[in-house]
């Protein structure tokens, strides 16, 4: 029997570690350890996966010094294991492994964006107050927006996440923003759904909508600029929940009945006893 | 928690259902030696394969599994062929073809569609049977599912009675794609356990008494399933995000216990 390589190993743990539920890479990892049998080499090459699984699953950490979270995301990412919070207009360093920070820099602001930076950032948090009961949003330096609501219930068997990636609105072209904020013209979003439910089992609903949306350019006011871009992504998440939960009661009608139905046509559960041509006993009984 | 088999079967309740066999087969590279453990004890999507003899499909399994060769519960034949391929005694066969009888039929009257299998293998005291069902719904791209029943039951025979401990395994997958909600992907499988004893007339009782117990626990399962795909994952989703506004509802209900408290000062 073929040995594989360590870093085949690390390969298939990598995968696994990338596909762990909400909440759950903590567990994947304590069974991938026990059966990878070589600490060595785990410690070593999993650093990248916790990183790689942090920034696509939008994890939060609490920048130094501050009382709030930040997402970590491609868009507000410096190098490897630093990461810029806008909020605070710090950057900061992060444990991908143990979720920590430390090493506050001070950023450059950029005067240009500041103003609509901050205005976006007041407009999204009351957004996430009121829609999101468990939510962190992080406004990038580049405007891009990130949203992520979670929650975890191992004790009942359930854990969930949704995510919101918007880009920053205009920077896909058309506006006249350019390098600066309030700029009009498209902004795109992804909007997912994870939620895994293992009590005697394993369920995992995953959904996944790509919106676009147009953003009016800015007349010069912050404020009322971000309080649309807010209003037209309160719009669309709404109406990508109330489709999920539609489509949801559409398949428990259609595709869920045409597969077994609850009872037969006749409406009454079988007769055994006609429908079992059981009569070999006899013969086998006597023997 | 450090038996490696356990890690195995909690690592495969946490990775997505939807690539369970990719999932399996990089596990059993990963503990090569755990191959056997593995594959008996984890549930896969059944595949399908027609019985070179007589035309019908059949589902493929562990149990009907030596080496690389299938055995046909309609021809009783492995394919590849396999001479001394392991066979049920010939009193448990004859059980073996009436159980595929009857299960066909009840697969017929519930799933409109699909294919079964029943397979049995003799025990030191008494015997233990799968059944197998799988069914399909193909018919629009954009909308895709599978259900695959596997029930394990092991039968213990005491005299005129028999003890039967059934295992039960459902597997639902559904694919759906469209404009307003996107893709959507609700898949998994729940598992559940039951025992029961039975009075065995004769011998062609077994058919029956593993029919009703199939029966009730699949309809049992059926109502779990309705209740956990379309329902629980919906009121997760709700917990994720509320559709409504949470800070109006809680200014709503502050403005309602206020007209309550005043209205009460009134009547006193």
């Amino acid at each position: 029997m073929s040995t594989l390589s360590a870093s085949a190993k690390l390969q298939i743990v990598a995968g696994f570690l990338k596909d762990s539920p909400p909440g759950e890479i903590n567990d994947v990892f304590n069974d991938v350890r026990v059966l990878m049998e070589d600490e060595a080499v785990l410690q070593d090459g999993v650093t990248g996966c916790f990183e790689e699984y942090n920034v696509e699953q939008f994890t939060t950490v609490v920048p130094p010094g501050k009382d709030y979270a930040v997402i970590l995301s491609n868009n507000n990412r410096l190098g490897a294991d630093r990461f810029v919070d806008s909020r605070g207009g710090i950057s900061f360093a992060v444990d991908h492994i143990r979720q920590t920070t430390s090493d506050p820099q001070p950023v450059d602001a950029n005067p240009h964006i500041e103003p609509f930076l901050h205005a976006l950032d007041a407009a999204a948090s009351k957004y996430i107050s009121d829609h999101y009961p468990d939510g962190t949003v992080t406004v990038s330096p580049n405007l891009a927006i990130a949203i992520v609501g979670s929650k975890y219930n191992p004790n009942s068997f359930w854990n969930g996440r949704w995510r919101s990636q918007w880009s920053a609105p205009g920077a896909s072209g058309g506006g006249s923003g350019g390098g600066g904020g309030g700029g009009g013209g498209e902004m795109t979003g992804r909007l997912s759904v994870n939620v895994h439910y293992y009590e005697d089992g394993n369920v995992q609903l995953a959904a996944a909508k790509d919106v676009t949306v147009v953003v009016p350019e800015a007349s010069g006011d912050p404020a009322a600029w971000a309080h649309t871009v807010v209003r037209l992504i309160t719009k669309a998440e709404g109406e990508f929940q109330a489709a999920l939960s539609e489509k949801l009661a559409d398949l428990a009608d259609t595709i869920f009945r045409t597969l077994r139905r609850a009872l037969p046509i006749t409406r009454n559960k079988i007769n055994w006893d006609s429908i079992a041509a059981y009569k070999i006993g006899s013969e086998l009984t006597a023997k | 928690m450090a038996d490696p088999v356990d890690c195995a079967l909690d690592l495969m309740r946490r990775l997505p259902p939807q690539k369970v066999e990719e999932n399996l087969a990089n596990l059993v590279e990963l503990v090569p030696h755990l191959t056997e453990d593995l594959l008996s004890a984890i549930d896969q999507p059944l595949k399908l394969q027609r019985c070179k003899s007589t035309g019908k499909d059949y589902l493929l399994c562990d149990y009907n599994r030596d080496g690389d060769s299938y055995r046909s519960p309609w021809s009783n034949e492995y394919e590849p062929a396999l001479p001394d391929g392991a066979q049920p005694s010939l009193k448990l066969r004859k059980l073996e073809v009436a159980a595929n009888e009857a299960f066909n039929t009840y697969r017929e009257l519930y799933f409109d569609g699909g294919v079964s299998s029943v397979y049995m293998w003799d025990l030191d005291d008494g015997f233990a049977a799968v059944v197998l069902i799988k069914n399909v719904n193909g018919s629009d791209p954009q909308q895709r599912g599978s259900w695959d029943s596997i029930h394990v039951i092991e039968v213990n025979e005491k005299g005129r009675n028999a003890h039967y401990k059934l295992t039960s395994t459902i597997m639902l997958y559904m694919e759906v794609g469209g404009a307003k909600h996107g893709t959507i992907n609700l898949s998994g499988s729940l598992t559940r356990q039951t025992e029961l004893d039975y009075p065995v007339d004769d011998y062609g009782t077994h058919v029956k008494n593993m029919g009703t117990m199939v029966e009730d626990m699949e309809i049992k399962m059926r109502n779990s399933l309705q209740v956990i795909y379309f329902g629980k994952t919906k009121d997760i989703t709700g917990d994720l995000r509320s559709y409504s506004n949470l800070n109006e509802a809680k200014k709503l209900a502050a403005i309602q216990s206020e007209l309550v408290g005043k209205l009460q000062a009134r009547t006193h």
